[in-house]
């Protein structure tokens, strides 16, 4: 038989006690909130494996990356260009974003840093020694052209 | 109890779970990577244009050779040896083949063709390919008089440097300069001009009078010069389309040419009166003269901003010559330039970003910048003695005289160029000595 329990005093608050198990296991959980950076779920392995496969990228582009050269005065000149990378290294599907775009088509002087860019990485076609059982990784990579004096 | 242990045991899963979707939406975005040290190095191109053949023995014939010129003496592009192009220029005006030219590693690829017009007359048609991203940058198609292939060939120039540096080209421009010759006792200084590469010389003046600091003025088809003709310096002006200059009036006590307002209409310049130097500006339609500075100091070498409503000069009213801004009116100046030893003839950058000025310090003189406020002080360019910068058009090149001493006879004096950074610094050829540079406006953009 169902009853309208809604006219019944409100029942008494319940004494406090120490957390139980099953409590501490969700805060556990609350700490799994997702990090503030990817980084802060990496293990040391892990970092340590994202910091060899940025070297590596990293070198490599820059070793094709002739910087505009009338750019050397300029300050605050950044592009940003995406491209994904086949699981033997061969870089494919190179893009940049509509806004980025516009931001370059504002500024003349962002014309020629862009260009370069493009230039340096369909340059470089193919990143090498990038280890496979962290292609998860490197499956897509997101390069900020930002010279420096 | 085996309720509670099936619960952990669900819950413990599904951290686990969580944990790997964590890492895998870790993963899903991409690497990110800073790219900051790139190879600074000039630009490699390749140039190739299929001339008609009754036009090789022609100026049009050194269309091609000019624009390689142009574009190599700005040290920012390299020119890829012809002997190693794949494609003949005639396919390469039709349709490149990228492949070909990223083997030799062209980053940029002219190809065109120059053709007969008929009447005297050549049409040049040029693209500018980004070998890599496989795309056009830039067209150009220009029809003309044979005579004035060469002009042809600059702007060419201009609108590739343009497009592949992101900074306005200089090419089409000239350079307004004294011509000097003789020994010490009798020089000869005439007023003289050339293309900013050398090209076209021409003498203006006899020689008759000693030609001092022209200047050009903003539109390009006039100078101001100062001259001594008799004992009184008087101020010339020099129509450059009609190639006669008549007297704008004597003055007494003046040392340097007045120096243009940008809209062309007024002059500011300083002349000594009872001993003392102040700055001056002359409105060349009324020949009113309104005098901005006062006092007993020596203000000198006035130079307009961009937008002409302030003034720099070269005052000793602290004590020995520095760098002073003021309202194009008048009023407080302010001191911009605090180092040691002396600044003198400033000029205010085009782009209003910097002003050029000459420094001595300790019996050597440089050419240096500074930004308008005084701050970023630099110097660029040195020697026993280097003076009077004036700037390119586009803002990022300096012209300069510099003197250097030579045992028992004349000292030489050329005029080189430098960009801001200090570098690609080169002699700019002249028939004789040569100084004061007075850099010309884009003549495309003035005509």
């Amino acid at each position: 038989m169902l009853r309208d329990l809604s006219d019944r005093a409100p029942a008494p608050p319940e004494p406090e006690r120490p957390p139980t198990q099953l409590e501490d296991t969700i805060e556990q959980l609350a700490a799994l909130e997702p990090p503030p950076t990817p980084l802060t779920s990496e293990t040391p392995e892990q970092r340590f494996a994202r910091a060899r496969i940025y070297g590596l990228i990293q070198r490599q582009i820059q070793a094709n990356w002739r910087r505009p050269p009338a750019l050397q005065e300029a300050e605050d000149m950044a592009v940003i260009l995406e491209f994904q990378l086949q699981p033997d290294g061969t870089i494919h599907d190179l893009k940049i974003s509509e806004a980025e775009l516009a931001r370059v088509d504002r500024n003349s002087l962002l014309r020629p840093l862009l260009d370069s860019a493009q230039a340096a990485i369909l340059r470089t076609g193919k990143i090498t020694g990038l280890p496979p059982e962290d292609y998860a990784l490197w499956r897509r990579v997101r390069l900020n052209f930002r010279p420096q004096r | 109890m085996s309720r509670m242990s099936a619960f952990l045991r669900g819950t413990a899963t599904f951290i686990f779970l969580l944990a790997i979707c964590h890492l895998a939406a870790a993963q899903e975005g991409p690497l990110e990577i800073d790219i900051t040290e790139g190879r600074i190095e000039p630009v490699p191109f390749a140039l190739t244009l299929d001339v008609e053949g009754n036009l090789l023995a022609t100026d049009a014939g050194d269309i091609g050779d000019i624009v390689v010129n142009d574009l190599q003496s700005s040290a920012l592009f390299r020119q890829i040896d012809p002997d190693a192009y794949m494609q003949r220029a005639a396919d390469a005006a039709e349709q490149p083949r990228f492949r070909d030219w990223r083997i030799i590693d062209a980053q940029v690829l002219v190809a065109g063709t120059v053709r007969d017009g008929g009447d005297g007359t050549i049409e040049v048609a040029a693209r500018a390919w980004d070998v890599y991203g496989g795309r056009e940058m830039v067209g150009v198609r220009l029809n003309g008089p044979l005579s004035l292939a060469r002009r042809m060939a600059h702007v060419l120039a201009d609108r590739i440097y343009s497009r592949v540096t992101g900074e306005p080209g200089y090419f089409d421009t000239r350079i307004l300069y004294v011509a000097e010759s003789g020994p010490a006792t009798e020089r000869v200084k005439r007023l003289a001009i050339m293309d900013q590469d050398g090209a076209n010389q021409r003498y203006l003046t006899d020689g008759s009078h000693l030609v001092l600091t022209p200047r050009f003025s903003p539109d390009g088809k006039g100078a101001l010069y100062f001259s001594y003709q008799g004992r009184e310096p008087s101020v010339f002006r020099y129509d450059l389309d009609a190639d006669r200059s008549e007297a704008l009036g004597q003055f007494s006590g003046m040392t340097f040419a007045p120096r243009f307002h940008p809209e062309g209409s007024e002059v500011a310049m300083s002349l000594a009166r009872d001993g003392v130097t102040n700055v001056f500006t002359l409105d060349l339609e009324t020949g009113d003269l309104t005098q901005l500075t006062r006092g007993r100091a020596i203000d000198t070498s006035p130079s307009y901003s961009p937008e002409g409503d302030r003034i720099v000069f070269s005052s000793d009213r602290s004590g020995r010559p520095h760098l002073f801004v003021m309202n194009a009116d008048g009023g407080v100046a302010r001191r911009i330039s605090f180092g040691e030893g002396s600044y003198t003839t400033p000029v205010w950058s085009p782009r209003g970003d910097y002003v050029a000025f000459t420094k001595s310090v300790k019996g050597r003189f440089y050419i240096g910048l500074m930004h308008p406020d005084g701050t970023g002080e630099r110097l660029i360019a040195d020697g026993f003695l280097v003076e009077g910068p004036s700037w390119a058009p586009n803002g990022r090149l300096l012209a300069f005289a510099r003197t250097e001493p030579r045992a028992g006879t004349t000292d030489t004096i050329r005029i080189y160029t430098i960009d801001i950074t200090g570098n690609r610094e080169r002699e700019l050829p002249t028939p004789t000595d040569a100084s004061d540079p007075s850099w010309g406006p884009d003549q495309a953009a003035g005509s």
